[in-house]
């Protein structure tokens, strides 16, 4: 026996005082990495219940529950329920969630004897939490829209050529593959189109049937996919990453495909007996004869004007909206049989009264033809259009020269861009007052980012106060700055004019294009105190029936909104509502 | 009673049944780093002696069957402790053919630990847990295999034929 | 590489694609497997990778895939058959290549291939299985997941389109 055989054993001992590897569990705790995915968290008020992270999951663990929370536009009460006795903790529906509520957190400890204790509420409302987030540089979802082509500005201001070349079959597949199938686009939009069909119809190369889709809610799919005010991009939760999904060129890609919708659409008709009347060419109008046609009964429409479409012909310049389309679209819809008579007002020769005796029911869609004024002095006289007549005036064919006058437009809203894109395009120096901010305008944002690549300066806060006339032609326009007043909540901000900064501004021409709305006069002369009109609109019942029986009211007099989309959802429910009233009558 | 399950948590021998994914996790708190032995509970080899069965992962209806003979095997009072996410609901073999999804079908399953896969740190949780329950006499699956002994069988023999896989059937 | 699959082809006489760096494809009859990778082994192919099945149900046949690797010349073969499916049976090449032997239980087991002549053809690792083999695609998983072990598949639910009730 060597005295290193007792020796060396000895070095051990070296280790008494060294910390032990040991991890003393439970006294000291191990904190799991920066980046450890555990159990949910889902914050419940920035969650928008889309269910793109029920449909994800691999495992099925992911349920959508119903739960007591406020629903806003563009959301739903759904939220998503984590059964932890299926999820892998892949992290793909973090990757997913749109808005970033649903992250995994670094708590990862759940005992239980119960298998039902495994399902897991992750809904919570504390602003402070820590976890495994979606990486920001990182989406599955391309956050851009495809690319489309563009004819530039200073080309685009010498014609009245269409602004957007359209989508390629190529970019329009891509681009439907964004769409996370959730469906917030069709609480949106105004006549409810079935819009993740359409697009996996689009994606799937399948241009007819997407067509086919379309045309089940909205008969002017090829105009709503050109002009429309699109509610179902602006709640589109891809909207959230980067850019919603284009679904409006999408419907115009897949419409533009198709030569005649009468060859992919079923219109075969059982013939019914009833009689219905529709007053009004335009867009509810239309879509309103063309469903109500297409359960048999036989429809005949009065319009004032020589040639049908309403507004959609008149009040559009047609940059925005090619001819062509408009009479592609109504072709369609008088081969189903309807019948249209152009220059027949009623009201005048022909009454409301007569068309109710002949007629089993009459749908009454005339549209908002009263444009409002300013009431300022110098406001009345020469040289001061209203935007409608103007746009009427063009898109009729009348000559109009503005060539190097300098015209001032009045406005914020769709109408006060179509003027003063217009009045660019007829060579005029433009200028546009708006009394709000930028932000507020209700117009379309590509429509104002246009405008300005067209080189229309914008006045924001400000207000006209005086015109200024001399020998009765006007010379300037007296204007004020405005601030912004924010004490009312929920609610744009009130204009506050600062009175004591007076400008002027050289003008030639100013058009006004503050809004309008419905002319009941002549429907006030006939039927007096019968009809209940409330804000200036009739008032309708859910089936769209005024106080009048057999009298129907939509469009732009008798909803909110004022745009196409809601006028062929007003008239495909009245459709409904007025085959529902002969039904049961 | 009370006395004999307060002995009966300070000293547990384990048996590890891993043929799924997660006996991974097992080793660090098998070994020095964890060292579940400070709790008085290490890994044994044989089922005659053990009193934790610890069933890490999904189990395919072909080794469902030996863990029941083992489970069998095992002499009262016996635990099983379920681990992941693959014992409570089938995880993510929740469409295969081959693995069973709920393990307390087949087996009394007396404490969960939820992940995919669990942490060391939730199976030491888990042990504690476990330690505490059953000196408290909170925890008594055995006794529930015993008088609910036809509803197993009769689950258990959907899958497979219990008269060959099971000790004593009669 | 391109000059052994030019002198493969010249001696064997099989028309031999290459798809990519290190890896070539060839299909041949079912009649002709055993002597093809008979003539194979004596070109160097002495490794037996694996063997594979693909279920093509539409055209109503299964293709086997015999896996082969040349040490030498260092070069994955991949030897293609197509079977009936309503009577799949196949010569075994258990005796080239002893190791086919379990991978054409596998087969058997997991697509219902017969082999003929393979002397080990007894069950593999399925246990009480009674139903199709399960690999083939007309056996339909969730169906049998959801009689045999009480689970629940929500396909339906969470693909049904919340936007019907709009029609």
């Amino acid at each position: 026996m060597a005295w290193n055989d007792i020796l060396k054993p000895l070095s051990g001992w070296k280790f008494l005082f060294k910390k032990p590897h040991t991890i003393r569990y439970p006294k000291e705790d191990k904190i799991p990495s920066e980046r450890y995915r555990g159990i949910h968290t889902n914050m419940i008020d920035k969650c928008i219940g889309c269910g793109s992270c029920e449909k994800i999951c691999m495992n099925q663990a992911i349920t959508m529950k119903e739960m007591d929370v406020e629903v806003k536009e563009g959301t739903t009460n759904l939220r998503p329920v984590v059964d932890h006795g299926r999820c892998c903790y892949c992290g793909l529906c973090v990757d997913i969630c749109p808005t970033g509520s649903l992250w995994l957190s670094r708590d990862y400890r759940h005992l239980s004897e119960d298998i039902d204790t495994f399902i897991i509420d992750p809904n919570v409302k504390e602003k402070e939490r820590e976890g495994w987030q979606k990486a920001p540089e990182f989406s599955l979802i391309p956050p851009e829209r495809g690319k489309m082509e563009e004819i530039p500005p200073e080309k685009r201001v010498k014609s009245f050529m269409e602004v957007f070349v359209g989508y390629t079959e190529p970019i329009a597949k891509e681009e439907a593959q964004r769409c996370l199938g959730c469906g917030l686009c069709v609480d949106a939009c105004a006549t409810h189109m079935h819009i993740p069909d359409y697009l996996k119809a689009i994606r799937e190369g399948n241009n007819e049937e997407a067509v086919r889709i379309m045309f089940k809610n909205n008969p002017l799919s090829e105009i709503c996919g050109t002009v429309c005010t699109h509610f179902c991009e602006n709640v589109c939760p891809v909207g959230i990453i980067g850019e919603p999904v284009a679904i409006q060129w999408e419907k115009e890609f897949a419409t533009r495909t198709i030569e005649d919708y009468k060859k992919i659409i079923d219109t075969t008709i059982k013939e019914k007996k009833e009689r219905v009347a529709v007053v009004g060419a335009g867009p509810a109008g239309l879509s309103f004869a063309f469903y109500l046609r297409l359960k048999g009964y036989k429809i005949d429409v009065f319009e004032k004007y020589e040639k049908p479409g309403g507004m959609m012909l008149l009040g559009i310049p047609s940059y925005r909206l090619p001819r062509k389309v408009i009479e592609k679209e109504i072709k369609f819809i008088t081969s189903t049989g309807v019948k249209i008579h152009t220059g027949t007002q009623i009201g005048k020769k022909k009454t409301f009264k007569e068309l109710l005796k002949k007629y089993s029911a009459v749908f009454v869609a005339t549209g908002n033809t009263k444009p409002y004024t300013m009431g300022i002095p110098g406001e009345e006289g020469k040289d001061t259009l209203q935007a409608i007549s103007f746009l009427y005036d063009v898109n009729t064919g009348k000559k109009i020269d503005l060539k190097g006058k300098k015209v001032l437009v009045v406005g914020g809203g769709n109408v006060a861009m179509d003027a003063i894109r217009t009045s660019r395009r007829l060579g005029a120096d433009v200028y546009l007052s708006y009394r709000r901010r930028e932000v507020d305008m209700p117009a379309d944002e590509l429509e104002r980012k246009e405008a300005k690549e067209e080189g229309i300066e914008f006045m924001i806060q400000t207000l006209p106060i005086e015109v200024i006339r001399e020998k009765g032609k006007i010379k300037a326009v007296k204007y004020v700055p405005t601030d912004m007043d924010f004490s009312e909540k929920g609610k744009r901000p009130k204009p506050v004019p600062r009175m004591n900064d007076v400008r002027t501004l050289e003008v030639d021409i100013i058009i006004e294009a503050i809004g309008q709305g419905p002319d009941l006069t002549y429907l006030e002369q006939e039927f007096g105190e019968s009809l209940k009109i409330e804000k200036g609109k009739p008032v309708v019942d859910k089936n769209l029936m005024c106080s009048i029986k057999g009298l129907f009211f939509g469009g732009d007099m008798a909803n909110k909104q004022n745009d196409i989309v809601s006028a062929v959802a007003d008239g495909r429910r009245a459709a409904e509502g007025v085959h529902n009233y002969l039904q049961n009558k | 009673m009370s006395i004999l399950n307060k002995f009966r948590g300070k000293s547990l021998w384990m048996l590890h049944y891993c043929t799924g994914c997660g006996a991974i996790e097992m080793p660090p708190v098998m070994t020095s780093r964890y060292d579940m032995e400070r709790f008085g509970i290490i890994p044994m080899a044989t089922p005659r002696q053990a009193d934790i069965l610890l069933i890490t992962g999904y189990l395919a209806v072909k080794t469902l069957k030996r863990v029941i003979r083992t489970y069998e095997q095992m002499h009262s009072p016996k635990w099983v402790v379920g681990f992941g996410a693959c014992t409570v609901n089938g995880g993510m073999y929740w469409d295969s053919y081959a693995t069973i999804k709920k393990l307390e079908l087949y087996l009394p399953v007396d404490l969960y630990i939820a992940g995919c896969m669990p942490r060391p740190e939730a199976i030491m949780d888990a042990f504690i847990e476990l330690r505490k329950g059953i000196s408290s006499g909170k925890y008594e699956g055995w006794k529930k295999y015993i008088e609910n002994y036809d509803w197993y069988k009769k689950n258990q023999a959907k899958l497979f034929d219990v008269k060959k896989w099971s000790v004593n059937y009669e | 590489m391109s000059d052994f699959i030019t002198r493969l082809k010249n001696i064997t006489g099989l028309n031999i694609h290459k798809e990519k760096l290190y890896q070539a494809s060839l299909k041949v009859d079912k009649e002709k497997i055993r002597k093809t990778l008979l003539d194979l082994k004596k070109e160097g192919f002495l490794q037996f990778t694996t063997l594979t099945c693909i279920d093509w149900i539409e055209e109503k046949t299964f293709q086997l895939v015999y896996h082969l690797w040349h040490r030498e010349e260092k070069l994955h073969l991949k030897v293609k058959i197509d079977i009936d499916r309503d009577a799949p049976i196949v010569e075994t090449v258990s005796d080239i290549y002893i190791v086919a032997q379990t991978y054409e239980r596998e087969v058997k087991e997991m697509f219902g291939v017969d082999f003929k002549g393979n002397k080990r053809l007894i069950p593999f690792i399925l246990e009480d299985w009674n139903e199709i083999p399960p690999m083939r695609r007309d056996f339909n998983t969730r169906e049998y997941v959801k009689d045999m072990y009480e689970t629940e598949d929500r396909t339906e639910e969470i693909f049904k389109p919340r936007w019907k009730k709009y029609d």
